[in-house]
C-alpha cells in the first residue's frame, strides 16, 4: 500500500503539482495503448484543475465486505425541483433557465436507515458500509445517522442543499471512515435537464419543457477523494454526471484505475440500456474498475419509459471486467439491498510484457440480498 | 459504545504510517510521530509507539489505538489471502 506523505503526489518537493503529479495505480489497462500502459503501480498525471487526494483509512475489511445500499429517497415529488431563474445571480439566455432541488426533510430517515441496518447485519452478520444516493440527505440528516450508526461501519452518501436566493445550492459526496474525520467530494458538474428530461421524470408543471435547465449549484473547487481501504481496494465516488463527462475527473480515473467506482445518482432505472450502465463499461473494459451506480427509487418511480415496461425498482447497477452488467433490483416489498462484494486476483501486463505477478484486485458481486423495513410506518 | 479519536485527513496519514512501518528504527518513527498535528491524535501515536503506556490513555484514544492494530493485523492477513491466490492459480 502506498502512504503519500502528502495526499496528491508522491513526487518530491522539487516537482510542484502544478507541473505534473505522480499518484499510485491499482489497474494497468489490458487493452489499446497508452502512456496509462507502461506502468503497473505508478500514474503520471499532467496538471488539471482537479485536484487528487489520496486518503488511506483504518477500514478492517473481512473476506468480503457487505454494502448496504438504500435507495433514498424513496419518494421524490415534483414540487421539489424549483425555477430559481429570477433570483440566481447569474443572467441566462432567454431559452435557458436555473433549478434547484428541495431536500424533504422530514422525520424518519435515521430511524429507517438504522431498522435496515439492523435488518441487514441480522442476515449478513455484519454490515460495512451504506451507501446513498446523490442528493439523498442533508448535512444535519448525514451528522444524524453518522452519530447513531456504529463506527465500524462507513457511510458513502449523496448530501446536499437547495440554493436561497442568489445563494447556490450545493451537491456533494461525503465520506465518513471512522476514525477519520468527515471528508466532503464536490459535484464537478451541473445537471442540465433538457425538454425529454423534464417531460420524462414529469417535471413540466414546475420547469417548463421548452427552456433548458441548468442546476444552480456550486461546482468550483474541484477534487477527486481516493479511499485506501485496504492494500487491493482503492475507492472512488462519482456523483452522476462526473461518471459521463470525459474530462478532467476521467482523466484521473483513468490514470489511477481505483479497484471501486461507486457512481451517486439521482435518475431513472439503472437498467442495462441506461447512459451509466454505458459509462460503467467504459471503466470497467479501460482501466479494468469494477463499477456500482445507485439511484433513489423515488427518482426511478419519477422516470417513466417512453417505450416498454415501467422498470422502476432497479435503483443500481454493477460493473465489472467479467461478466455483462447486472441489474440490481428491489424485489416487491423491499426497501434495499445488500451486496456482498470479494476480491478476484489477476495479473496484468504493462505493454513491454512485465506481469505484476496477479497482484491486481477486482472486486467483484458474490451476493445480493433484498432487505425490507420491518413495519410500514417506517415508509 | 467508545467513540474513537476523530481525525484529520493528515494525521490519519501520518498515523497510518506510523503503525505500518513498525519495522523502522525508533528515530525515524519519531520523526513520524512529530508529523502529527493534533494534540488528540499525538496520543494515539505516543500510544502506537509505546504500547505498554496504553492504559494511561483515555478510552477513545484506546479505541482508536486498538482499531490501527486490527487493521494491521487485518492487512497482514490480506497479504497472506492474495499469496494464495496467487499460488493457486
Amino acid at each position: 500500500m502506498f502512504y503519500l506523505q502528502s495526499s496528491d503526489t508522491l513526487c518530491s518537493k522539487e516537482i510542484h503539482v502544478t507541473r505534473l503529479r505522480v499518484l499510485p495505480r491499482m489497474h494497468t489497462p489490458q487493452s489499446g495503448l497508452t502512456d496509462r500502459s507502461l506502468s503497473l503501480y505508478l500514474s503520471l498525471l499532467d496538471p488539471c484543475e482537479v485536484v487528487p487526494k489520496w486518503q488511506p483509512s483504518a477500514f478492517v475489511e473481512r473476506e468480503s465486505f457487505n454494502l448496504l445500499l438504500i435507495p433514498w429517497p424513496f419518494e421524490v415529488l415534483v414540487k421539489q425541483f424549483r425555477d430559481v431563474t429570477d433570483s440566481a445571480s447569474t443572467r441566462l439566455p432567454a431559452d435557458f433557465g436555473f433549478f434547484t432541488f428541495d431536500i424533504e426533510t422530514g422525520q424518519g430517515f435515521t430511524e429507517s436507515v438504522m431498522a435496515l441496518y439492523t435488518e441487514a447485519t441480522r442476515k449478513l452478520g455484519r454490515v460495512d458500509g451504506i451507501v446513498l444516493p446523490e442528493m439523498a440527505v442533508t448535512a444535519e440528516q448525514f451528522r444524524a445517522l453518522r452519530a447513531e450508526l456504529p463506527q465500524e461501519c462507513f457511510i458513502v452518501s449523496g448530501v446536499g442543499d437547495r440554493a436561497a436566493g442568489e445563494e447556490r445550492g450545493t451537491n456533494e459526496v461525503r465520506l465518513s471512515f471512522p476514525p477519520l474525520a468527515e471528508l466532503i467530494q464536490k459535484k464537478h458538474h451541473p445537471w442540465k435537464l433538457t425538454e425529454s428530461q423534464v417531460v420524462q421524470y414529469g417535471l413540466g408543471g414546475v420547469l417548463s419543457p421548452s427552456f433548458e435547465w441548468w442546476e444552480y449549484g456550486e461546482f468550483t473547487d474541484r477534487s477527486l477523494t481516493f479511499i485506501a481501504i485496504n492494500a487491493d481496494l482503492v475507492l472512488a465516488v462519482l456523483i452522476c454526471e462526473d461518471l459521463a463527462r470525459p474530462d478532467p475527473v476521467a482523466n484521473l480515473v483513468r490514470s489511477v484505475g481505483p479497484n471501486l467506482v461507486v457512481a451517486l445518482l439521482m435518475d431513472g432505472p439503472q437498467i442495462k440500456e441506461r447512459w451509466a450502465a454505458r459509462y460503467a463499461t467504459v471503466l470497467a473494459d479501460d482501466p479494468g474498475c469494477s463499477v456500482l451506480s445507485l439511484t433513489s427509487r423515488g427518482m426511478a418511480q419519477m422516470s417513466r419509459p417512453t417505450t416498454g415496461p415501467n422498470r422502476s425498482r432497479v435503483v443500481a447497477i454493477w460493473k465489472d471486467k467479467f461478466g455483462a452488467a447486472r441489474e440490481i433490483e428491489l424485489t416487491e416489498g423491499c426497501d434495499a439491498v445488500a451486496v456482498s462484494l470479494s476480491t478476484r486476483y489477476e495479473e496484468e501486463f504493462t505493454a513491454d510484457g512485465r506481469g505484476d505477478q496477479g497482484n491486481a484486485a477486482y472486486p467483484v458481486l458474490s451476493g445480493v440480498h433484498p432487505i425490507r423495513l420491518k413495519t410500514n410506518e417506517l415508509r | 459504545m467508545v467513540t474513537m479519536i476523530e481525525l484529520t485527513p493528515h494525521d490519519a496519514g501520518v498515523l497510518s504510517r506510523l503503525v505500518q512501518f513498525h519495522g523502522l528504527p525508533i528515530e525515524r518513527r519519531l520523526e513520524i510521530l512529530n508529523e502529527i498535528e493534533s494534540p488528540d491524535a499525538r496520543q494515539v501515536g505516543e500510544a502506537v509507539l509505546d504500547p505498554a503506556k496504553l492504559s494511561e490513555f483515555s478510552e477513545p484514544v484506546r479505541a482508536t489505538v486498538n482499531r490501527y492494530q486490527e487493521w494491521l493485523e487485518n492487512n497482514k492477513r490480506l497479504a497472506r489471502r492474495r499469496r494464495r491466490a496467487i499460488r493457486s492459480r
